[in-house]
């Protein structure tokens, strides 16, 4: 019985590397399905052979086919520097993905066995698939989240190096970080492409995933206003916390979340919970909508008669009584 | 890697021998433990069922308190600490050199001095005996 | 001087000394003793009474941090600082062998901290383990408190700036739980 086998080559590897790598193959065992050895590292290049085997199975080992074996080793991939157990780590994992014949993710290296173009998927309809203004790219990445077909976005922001996402997976690179984005004045481009000759040595950067670009297109989208895929005058509940630990965000967004993860809340009323303005609790209810970590609590929809009426701006705006712990860590953090 | 001090033999029969010492010396004594310092039963004598694991865990708990107020004070390290209630006492004794502790409870009959000093010595005993092994 | 302390708790080896060591600003008070259950944790020492640190938020207050041993027979120590806590900060190691299981056994220990506070779980170690997500976490523990979305962060212990983002969350969460009505009123 012949099997599906898999080689990646990774090319301009020093010694230290390698033995990174193999190190690494040792750690990453237990979380992979099959078997993974150095088959050859020669000078500046290693080779990983995935056998499709399960591990420690001594039965499964020799008969194997090796797929795209000449080009692998023809046109090698880039190892991630510095070498980190994560990143190999998936890459191992999509390439276990296309040995067992599931439908192949998206691809985390330059190459990948070509499927039948029977099989291809059909990509998603794009209503937006290239702007300048921070709705458009909500609205794409909706689209992406709800219909996660092959795709590539370009995003610049204020003229820098763009940062690049992968649309199906969900992930991102940038060269800097997004908690450096001030002001809703930017000006950014955006454009999603199917494909990029780059894509390959773009995804072996270190990627992060897109919760907080959504964040943050979702924030900036209608500043004040629902959002198109938000329902005005609805009760949300959040579902989960994001991580505050990736994303940019104030303490009042914080305070925000809370009171939604307590109870339904329209707008309205998560804004005199918070003592935030109104506008910015419609910015946050746009924002997790749009990474989907909110829900309508359709038990509780609320006619404009039942709402208790918006306070005034000043109200609202009134920050936390010092007296109280969180008054005085926030006045000792300077938020 | 070394065998923890709770799991060796030789270091349980070491203290074992030497409890059985203390309790021949001390009518008074009601149980003792002793406890490796992160909290494990090592040795026993006089207790039941869980206690002795419950009494260690504490016991380790007990004395890294009481380095911990040494070391905010600038004192040297804990050498044994007391508490004293009308039923009897609890005494935890360090014991020089390895990274045990041996807590004992005496009955309301014995005076804290005498328990101290019997405590002492039974420390010491497990001090030698725990060099003869390694000898 | 009002008491605000706030529990730091989670398995032998999550991070708890060092999250208390990332957030206080006196020196970490620790009972550090060797470790010789390596078995559990590949550490050479662990914590076996409490970790104390301080914030001084002015001249009359002070959130003090204590962090408890993991292991379950230091549980009387858990129930000292617990019945004086203001909300509970939840560490968990995601390469632990069943991180899950950790994060909601602690939370149902905790549970009269976690209902009548607050609490939030710090995942840390995500850099070597990715999986479980935070939406594991926080579908496992609404299984036994349905009512209660307890913030889930992927967290650097040793990182002071993600810690302030867990202690706030916490602090907000605390006061959020406070009725609408006198917030309304």
């Amino acid at each position: 019985m012949t099997r599906l086998s898999h080689t990646l080559g990774f090319a301009g590897v020093d010694q230290y590397q390698q033995i990174m790598v193999r190190s690494m193959l040792t750690h990453a065992a237990p979380y992979l399905k099959s078997e993974w050895q150095i088959i050859e590292s020669a000078d500046g290049q290693v080779v990983i052979f995935g056998t499709g085997a399960p591990p420690n199975n001594q039965h499964c080992r020799v008969p194997v086919q090796l797929v795209d074996d000449a080009n692998d080793r023809g046109d090698p991939l880039q190892l991630p520097t510095p070498v980190r157990l994560m990143r190999l780590l998936e890459v191992l994992k999509h390439a276990e993905g296309l040995l067992s014949g599931e439908p192949a993710s998206a691809p985390m290296f330059k190459r990948e066995v070509a499927a039948p173009a029977t099989a291809a998927p059909s990509p998603a309809p794009f209503a937006v698939t290239g702007g300048q203004d921070w709705l458009g790219l909500a609205q794409l990445l909706l689209t992406a989240r709800s219909n996660a077909t092959p795709g590539l976005l370009k995003l610049t922001i204020d003229g820098a190096a763009p940062l690049w996402a992968d649309l199906k997976t969900g992930v991102y690179y940038a060269p800097f970080s997004l908690s450096q984005i001030a002001g809703p004045t930017n000006v950014i481009s955006f454009e999603r492409m199917d494909d990029h000759p780059e894509r390959g040595s773009l995804f072996l950067a270190p990627l992060k995933k897109i919760e907080p670009l959504q964040w943050l297109a979702g924030l900036r989208g209608t500043p004040g206003r629902p959002a198109p895929w938000v329902k005005p005058d609805v009760r949300f509940r959040l579902k989960y916390w994001p991580n505050l630990a990736e994303l940019p965000h104030t303490v009042t967004q914080m305070s925000i979340i809370a009171r939604l993860s307590h109870s339904a809340m329209t707008v309205e009323e998560a804004a005199r919970a918070s003592k935030a303005d109104p506008a910015q609790v419609q910015n946050v209810v746009n924002a997790l909508t749009l990474v989907g970590l909110v829900q309508e609590d359709a038990t509780a929809r609320q006619t404009p008669s039942q709402s208790p009426g918006p306070k005034s701006s000043v109200t609202h705006a009134q920050p936390p009584a010092v007296s109280s712990l969180l008054g005085r860590w926030r006045r000792k953090l300077g938020f | 890697m070394t065998t923890p001090l709770h799991r060796s033999a030789q270091t349980r029969a070491c203290c074992a021998e030497a409890l059985a010492q203390l309790e021949s010396q001390c009518s008074s004594l009601k149980l003792a433990v002793v406890v490796s310092d992160d909290g494990f039963e090592v040795a026993s004598h006089g207790v039941f069922n869980q206690q002795g694991n419950r009494l260690a865990s504490m016991a380790s708990s007990m004395q890294a308190l009481g380095d911990a107020a040494a070391r905010e004070m600038k004192l040297t390290p804990c050498e044994y600490l007391l508490i004293d209630t009308t039923d009897g006492h609890l005494l935890q004794r360090r014991i020089h050199g390895y990274p045990l502790v041996l807590c004992a409870v005496f009955d309301h009959r014995e005076t804290v001095g005498r328990s101290l000093f019997a405590a002492s010595e039974c420390a010491q005993t497990i001090a030698k005996n725990m060099l003869q092994v390694a000898a | 001087m009002a008491e605000h302390v706030i529990l730091i708790a989670g398995p032998m080896g999550a991070g708890k000394t060092t999250a208390i060591e990332a957030l206080s600003e006196i020196p970490v008070v620790s009972t550090e003793a060797a470790n010789t259950d390596r078995e559990t944790a590949d550490k050479p020492t662990t914590t076996v009474a409490l970790d104390y640190g301080e914030i001084t938020l002015d001249d009359t207050d002070k959130i003090r941090l204590y962090g408890v041993p993991g292991q379950r027979r230091f549980d009387f120590m858990w129930r000292i600082i617990e019945e004086r806590a203001l909300g509970l900060i939840l560490l968990v190691n995601n390469d632990a062998k069943d991180p899950i299981g950790e994060a909601t056994a602690f939370v149902e220990h905790f549970g009269d901290l976690v209902k009548r506070g607050g609490a939030v779980i710090c995942v840390t170690r995500t850099d070597v383990v990715s999986e479980p997500s935070a939406a594991d976490y926080v579908d496992a523990i609404r299984r036994t408190y349905p009512e209660i979305i307890i913030p889930v962060f992927a967290m650097d212990a040793r990182d002071r700036d993600q810690m302030v983002i867990a202690l706030t969350a916490l602090l907000i969460n605390i006061e959020a739980q406070s009725p609408l009505e006198q917030d309304v009123a």
